[in-house]
């Protein structure tokens, strides 16, 4: 025999018992969908009053792009969401902390089963609901006021369906804290654990990694790969970073973040109905419901705390170790007091079972000692060659650009997360030989150069580390030729390489530059310059890089997006000489001396060891102390020798390759040019240091220092 | 029937069920007597499935009754301090109640409502506590089920409520066979009602027997002996649970029959020999004292 009540009746009498919540969930869905879209578009129509589009098609694309934001992925929705699933999760169960309520339900014929079900679909339709009803609102809004867009349809059903999920899963989240605890406080406290812990504990590893490990590496991470433990910021994180992404990449992303979000959903909601099942009707009122689960949580929860209060003591006393480690076990003995206290109601709680908070500080203890004594040989991991599939590896001392073009947009992307998707070298010996070769002392060594390795090993898992390189060393040289002389490492490292858009694209304005002069060159070229370029690259090594200066660079730059990207021309690259030189716009790197109208020279006169100054308990080196003596030349004859050994720092594509004293760092030489001059000088301002050695003795002697009395 | 066999239930390291096993019969008025903390209310909230005991089993006509409809649709549990929705009126817990329970007699429920001069449409808020305890009372009887148990519901009522509910019981028990089970602290509250009595203390049942038999097998009688003699013939073979002596006046109870009682008194010689109904509270007294407890202590206080 069962309840007479059919499902929907159940359904019908739960919600009217929670009227408010709906229309909580009804305001905050409008304000979060037509309200947001309302104040988009009324921004969209206050710019175009001002004239900010120039015509009519580019208002509606801003239209449709404010539409799209605001029905697709942004940050406010996280929050509403949040709010959402925690009031829905906790209203629809907080009858568990009333034992007069818990009389009354638990003592009427309905399975325990049933009543969760009731309730959870409940809440879910609550949500649910009043988030459909918005959108459709704001989307006829939208169409009314000529913004939608095919686009912001399916950006906004991708958005839909990664929100569902996500509300689903905190949703789990709330209903879990409910049932592991008796009263609405602790269940905040619950609640702002379960949301935060895991964030916490990703912030402690990577501070500790950073502080003990040298070879710790983020280069490759995503940023949301900081907050994947906490789904609130990993939700919040995916949608400020998803919207910019091209439709595929949205799916891609939207499908893993919800397939990963969906099995926590599941686990968690599965949890949650275990602990419903089984959860004491007494324990009403109390703060955790499961006595048996306190003293985990305090070993969970007060090291966690302990090893927070580790990082923001070391970091705010400026290293101080041994002090942090003190307050690292004192914040473990009054986090764990301050539990005892929470579970019992009772100050004299605190000094309660004191071998669980024994236990939670030496936790603390132990995961500290990890880190400190490196116990997993962190710094000196280097994977079997037969365990790895391939390697990305980053060895550029400056920085390239690299691209992202979304529905017509480009906006710039990282070099990490370029390098991890599109660099895939096999030949992975040289790599691992470099790495080994390195695992020595450096702090004598003056060209060593920080290099970022993403070894993608054949069980599927991704490691990645920072090495320090002496780039002096020649058996190093002989490995980074071979690295770098790889067609999978040119094609890893530049973009263009893979995709011809970089260059090719309408919007696109290319140059040649050498830090003199600056030609265009014409874009129909911009396919043969390309391919021109990776011919000559193919002769592209370390030891071309190490041992030359770049003669000049191919400049594309995105006017609207003020994106640059630059391709660096070494003197043997004859193929792309040839077709500047073709196209009117290779010029040599010489600077025509008759030019010249004033050359400016600043000689800093850096001293060669730095000076050392008492900070605090410490001495500390100050930046090396320096007499700027500066010294115009007008004279031709000094002009003309001058130039001739001068190089521009204004770009420094390439510089970082070479020897630290191939340029001499004590000079800064500007140059202004005559009216009349033909060659087309590059405008703006531009400047130079002399080529080691090439400082003409009157310069040197101009701009010494005074001699001392 | 109901069967608890053995149940035990802790708080924590405090047990306010200890042991117990208790038969509750059909179609009688059960009265489970005790102190506060006596173990009245977990009890109930074990045999209505609202708490799980630790240890030993609760059967509703044969049926656990933790976690299952169909033992639980015979039941129906007012508590202490019955909860109603927020903002409720008698109209909307009839809705809810009357969803719930198969058998709800809606007619019924407001026909007593109007007896009981109960506006349908009021808010419960606004209710007194007796009026409250009233409604709860009516919305139990009316869901038809075979048990109903409540948990000090007559505390408070006044008389001619407890008249009215106690007709009511009446009829329901002759009509479909209801079983109340009434929970109390205080003994007075339900001597008029209760047809079997469990008394609970410390957790433990100290006793558990039909009303009837207890005042069946114990008399009091209040007599004036002519003689020493008198006495002692007339208690030989008599169990004398009790003797006051106030001058001349014996004030006796006796565990017997009234007719064994007057047979004995009818041989001897007597000034004065009247036997006298037993409060169900004299009784208690009678009968845990034999047993080694002050029942003064525990029920009056």
């Amino acid at each position: 025999m069962t309840s007479k009540r059919s499902f929907l009746v159940s359904l019908k009498e739960n919600n009217k018992r929670r009227i408010w919540v709906w229309i909580v969930s009804f305001l905050t869905m409008l304000l979060t969908y037509p309200g947001i879209m309302t104040m988009y578009i009324s921004r969209i129509k206050f710019w175009n009053k001002d004239g900010a589009y120039a015509t009519a098609e580019l208002y509606k694309r801003a239209l449709c792009s404010a539409v799209t934001d605001a029905l697709g992925f942004h940050k406010f929705i996280t929050v509403a969401i949040t709010f959402l699933a925690i009031i829905i999760g906790v209203q629809g169960f907080s009858y568990l902390y009333s034992r007069k309520k818990i009389d009354m339900y638990h003592s009427v014929p309905v399975s325990a089963k049933r009543r969760f079900v009731v309730i959870y679909l409940s809440g879910v339709l609550t949500y649910v609901i009043p988030c459909l009803i918005s959108v459709a609102l704001a989307i006829i809004m939208a169409a009314v006021q000529g913004g939608m867009s095919s686009g912001a349809l399916a950006e906004c059903g991708l958005a839909l369906l990664m929100n569902l999920i996500y509300f689903l899963a905190v949703y789990n989240m709330a209903i879990l804290a409910v049932m592991l605890t008796g009263n609405v406080f602790i269940t905040a406290l619950a609640i702002g654990v379960f949301l935060s812990i895991g964030y916490l504990w990703q912030y402690f590893f990577i501070n500790m990694q950073y502080n003990f490990f040298e070879t710790k590496c983020t280069f490759f991470d995503n940023r949301e790969m900081e907050t994947t433990l906490s789904i609130c910021l990993n939700h919040m994180e995916a949608s400020s970073y998803i919207r910019w992404l091209d439709m595929p990449d949205i799916v891609k992303n939207v499908l893993t973040l919800s397939g990963r979000w969906f099995v926590e959903m599941l686990l968690i909601g599965a949890l949650a109905f275990f602990c419903y099942l089984k959860r004491p009707s007494e324990a009403a009122g109390k703060a955790i419901a499961y006595k048996v689960i306190t003293p985990f949580l305090k070993v969970i929860i007060a090291p966690t705390v302990g090893m927070i209060i580790y990082i923001l003591v070391y970091d705010g006393s400026y290293s101080n170790m041994a002090f942090a480690i003190f307050a690292m076990i004192i914040g473990t003995i009054l986090c764990a007091g301050i539990m005892e206290i929470i579970y019992e109601f009772d100050m004299r709680a605190a000094v309660k079972n004191l071998v669980s908070t024994g236990i939670s500080v030496v936790v603390a203890i132990a995961i500290f000692s990890i880190f400190y004594f490196d116990i997993f040989s962190y710094d000196t991991y280097v994977p079997d060659k037969n365990k790895v599939e391939s390697i990305a590896i980053s060895i550029n001392p400056y920085s390239n650009s690299y691209l992202r073009f979304n529905d017509g947009s480009i906006r710039g992307m990282g070099e990490g997360n370029y390098l991890r998707d599109n660099m895939f070298i096999t030949d992975v010996e040289p790599v691992l030989e470099l790495v080994k070769n390195n695992q020595k002392d450096m702090e004598d060594v003056v060209e060593k150069q920080g290099v970022f390795i993403l070894y993608r090993l054949k069980s599927g898992r991704k490691v990645s580390r920072q090495a320090t390189i002496d780039f002096a060393d020649a058996s190093n040289a002989a490995l980074l030729d071979k690295i770098m002389g790889t067609k999978e490492y040119r094609e890893g490292v530049y973009q263009i390489a893979k995709n011809a858009d970089v260059i090719s694209r309408p919007d696109a304005t290319i140059t040649y530059k050498n830090g003199v002069v600056e030609a265009n060159i014409p874009h129909k070229e911009s396919e043969k310059i390309r391919q021109a370029w990776l011919k000559d690259m193919e002769n592209f090594n370390f030891s071309l890089a190490r041992n030359n200066l770049p003669c000049g660079y191919i400049n594309i730059f995105y006017g609207v997006s003020y994106i640059r990207v630059g391709l660096p021309i070494y003197e043997n690259f004859t193929n792309t000489i040839a077709c500047l030189e073709e196209n009117n716009a290779y010029y040599p790197l010489e600077i025509n001396a008759e030019d010249v109208l004033t050359l400016s020279v600043t000689n800093y006169n850096y001293e060669d060891e730095p000076n050392y100054v008492k900070y605090g308990f410490d001495e500390m080196a100050t930046s090396q102390t320096s007499y700027i003596v500066s010294e115009d030349f007008t004279d031709p004859q000094e002009i003309a020798e001058i130039v001739k050994g001068l190089y521009p720092t204004s770009y420094n594509y390439g510089n970082g390759w070479i020897p630290a004293d191939m340029l001499d760092s004590n000079y800064r030489v500007t140059i202004s040019y005559k009216s009349e001059a033909d060659n087309p000088y590059e405008k703006g301002y531009v400047e130079y240091t002399f080529i080691s050695g090439k400082v003409p003795e009157f310069v040197a002697e101009r701009t010494a220092p005074p001699a001392e009395d | 029937m109901i069967e608890m066999y053995n149940v035990t239930k802790a708080f924590d390291s405090i047990k306010a069920v200890d042991s117990v096993s208790v038969t509750i019969k059909e179609n009688t008025v059960f009265g489970l007597i005790g102190t506060n903390g006596a173990g009245k209310s977990t009890a109930l909230r074990m045999i209505t499935g609202v708490f799980k005991p630790d240890e030993g089993t609760i059967a509703v006509d044969n049926m656990p009754v933790y976690d299952n409809e169909e033992a639980k649709n015979k039941l129906f549990f007012i508590a202490d301090e019955p909860y109603f929705f927020a903002g409720s009126s008698a109209e909307t817990m009839e809705r809810y109640y009357s969803s719930i329970y198969e058998n709800f007699d809606r007619e019924e429920f407001y026909k007593y409502l109007d007896n009981f001069n109960l506006d349908r449409r009021r808010k419960i808020s606004t209710f007194s506590k007796g009026m409250k305890k009233q409604l709860a009372l009516l919305l139990g009887i009316c869901s038809h089920t075979k048990y109903l148990l409540c948990d000090e519901t007559f505390d408070g009522l006044d008389p001619v409520m407890r008249q009215g509910v106690k007709s009511i019981f009446a009829k329901e028990m002759e009509e479909r066979g209801l079983t109340p089970v009434i929970a109390s602290h205080n003994l007075r509250e339900l001597e008029d009602i209760c047809d079997h009595v469990g008394l609970l203390h410390k957790g433990g049942v100290l006793l558990s027997k039909d009303l009837e038999d207890m005042k069946c097998n114990i008399q009091k009688v209040q007599c004036v002996f002519s003689a020493k003699e008198d006495e002692d013939k007339a208690l030989n073979g008599l169990e004398v649970l009790q003797n006051d002596k106030r001058g001349s006046l014996s004030t006796i109870t006796l565990r017997s029959t009234r007719e064994e009682v007057i047979a004995h008194f009818a041989v001897v010689n007597t000034v004065f020999f009247e036997v006298l109904p037993l409060s169900l509270e004299e009784i208690f007294i009678s009968e845990t004292e034999v047993v080694g407890y002050d029942i003064k202590k525990i029920i009056l206080g």
